[in-house]
């Protein structure tokens, strides 16, 4: 978890969101967040899983299982950035929602 | 997607007839379904997304709008990162295949071969042994040498797609540099500065207002942005502040000295029909010019970053065809940049460059090109269907991708725009996106 891009992000929505914050249902979108943090969590077992795939070459032809190898560490890491990215967002709305009924906004 | 991939091609050593009898053609088949099954619930886990933020009965306004960008704009990053791993498997579950049906017709007749005393060479020659081979073991050499040649071809063919889908991870290009760069952290114990807390100064000028976030004096690197179509409207300019302190906030968090400049200083198209000339641009370009130029002049060291968003794209690279401030620029969504190669667009870079200080506002022929361009386009976004319009897609004007990517990429667009067109709106908000343009202020 990225603290600081989570108070960052939840900071943005609040100026986004500007003095008044008259439609949210606080506790729905907590609902649909945590939905977000599970999704988070399994998109990052999947490219952990996927990361642990490996192509064995054709003898010492290793050209193409190497390109394959390539591909799957990148696609596998960048899968992960993104989920870890959804999770933070989704995390950044919580603290939205949380500020956004400290301040009495709603 | 991180940054432009560069791959490798060919084999270390070519396939040989022997190479084909022990091909560990199962484990090949295993991988590709692993890699199929991997692939496919990442690409329903990022179409889920979608649904998960279509929030507007709890939760409406810029905030919420912004907030579903962001969120589907990762959930669509990881569902094209499905759909291409499980293309790559298909490529990997052929290539085993085909692999597994050439070794099937090379084990017998190479084992009958040896068995009679004689040798096969890597390409599948029948050589040495205790006598010339017999003309009789000719079908069974072209047999074997055509096999070892087909599986060459299968190599290549495998090789050359999975190049194709690897650079097609990227959703930028031109900008090679930023290969193997990795995402920076915050610093620990770095005191964290929230984007309302961020200095921001509004100058209104002639077309619109210059929003400055952060303080362009000092800053070790300045981005300037340039907005498209409908940008010429209060919403928009609370949301590029918005954004802009957002990138100041973030940028420090890393231990970097940043500042953003929105700047809407021309007279933005206020439709797709007006946006289809490129007059407004040609408008708006000069200055352009004179703020980045006056930008550079009051802070010679820092780097000048121009980032402009799709119609925004066609004024800077109108303004770059008469020479722009600009160490590097970076197009999002762009329908193309008013110019038709790269040499037209004329960037300068800053002290850092080389010694050019003082000498930061010259004659446009003085300009040359040895600033960089970084091109972005999202799976699903719409406008690469205007691309033309304002010339050809900026990512072309350079080392472009090649044309198994572009096929791939216009594939995933098909498959993405399914549900919207609304990607075109997520530049700004994209964490990968924006991550990368961080990243680039690093090359």
């Amino acid at each position: 978890m990225n603290a600081a891009t989570i108070a960052i992000t939840a900071d943005t929505l609040r100026l986004l969101a500007g003095d008044g914050v008259l439609t949210l249902s606080a506790d729905q979108i907590r609902q649909r967040v945590g939905r977000l943090e599970s999704t988070e969590t399994e998109a990052g077992d999947a490219s952990a899983r996927l990361q642990s795939v490996i192509v064995p070459p054709v003898g010492s032809a290793s050209g193409f299982s190497s390109l394959a190898g390539e591909f799957i560490e990148r696609a596998s890491s960048f899968a992960n950035e993104h989920a870890r990215d959804l999770g933070d967002s989704a995390r950044a709305v919580e603290v939205f929602c949380d500020r956004v009924e400290e301040s009495d906004h709603l | 997607m991180a940054g432009t991939t560069s791959v490798a091609s060919g084999s270390a050593s070519p396939i040989t007839v022997q190479d084909l009898r022990d091909a560990p053609v199962d484990s090949i088949l295993r991988a590709a379904e692993e890699a199929h099954a991997s692939g496919e619930q990442l690409g329903e886990h990022g179409h889920k997304i979608h649904d998960l933020t279509t929030w507007s009965d709890e939760w409406s306004g810029d905030a919420a709008t912004i907030a579903c960008y962001r969120l589907r704009a990762s959930g669509q990053n990881m569902y094209v990162i499905g759909k291409t791993t499980s293309a790559s498997s298909t490529v990997v579950s052929s290539f085993g295949r085909t692999i597994g049906s050439l070794a099937s017709t090379v084990r017998g007749p190479a084992s009958f071969v040896e068995r009679m005393g004689y040798s096969i060479s890597p390409n599948g020659d029948i050589t040495g042994g205790k006598a010339v081979a017999p003309g009789w073991l000719l079908p069974i050499e072209v047999v074997l040498r055509a096999a070892v040649m087909a599986a060459r071809a299968a190599e290549r063919l495998a090789s050359s797609a999975m190049s194709s889908l690897l650079e097609s991870l990227s959703g930028q290009a031109n900008a090679p540099e930023l290969e193997g760069q990795q995402r920076q952290a915050a610093q620990p114990g770095a005191e964290l500065l929230l984007p309302s807390q961020v200095p921001v100064r509004v100058e209104e000028r002639g077309e619109g207002p210059v929003i400055y976030a952060g303080d362009v004096e000092s800053a070790s690197e300045i981005i300037t942005l340039v907005s498209g179509v409908g940008s010429d409207k209060e919403s928009s300019y609370q949301s590029n502040a918005a954004w802009a302190r957002q990138q100041v906030a973030l940028a420090a968090a890393r231990g970097e000295s940043l500042a953003v400049v929105a700047w809407h200083d021309y007279d933005a198209p206020e439709g797709l029909k007006v946006g289809a000339s490129g007059q407004r641009a040609r408008g708006g370009a000069d200055r352009l010019r004179e703020f980045q130029s006056d930008l550079r002049q009051s802070n010679p060291d820092a780097r000048l970053h121009a980032v402009g968003h799709s119609y925004g794209t066609v004024v800077i690279g109108q303004a770059a065809r008469r020479g722009l401030e600009a160490d590097r620029v970076t197009s999002w969504g762009s329908p193309g940049m008013g110019v038709s190669k790269r040499s037209q667009l004329h960037l300068s870079q800053g002290t850092d460059a080389g010694a050019r200080a003082g000498d930061h506002v010259r004659q446009s022929e003085n300009f040359e090109a040895p600033g960089e361009i970084v091109t972005e386009m999202i799976a699903g976004d719409p406008i690469a269907y205007a691309i033309g319009v304002h010339g050809p897609d900026p990512a072309l004007l350079g080392k472009g991708p090649g044309w198994g990517t572009l096929l791939w990429r216009g594939l995933m667009d098909g498959l993405v725009m399914r549900k919207g067109a609304e990607a075109h709106s997520y530049y700004r908000w994209d964490p990968a996106v924006t991550e990368r343009l961080a990243m680039s202020g690093r090359g």
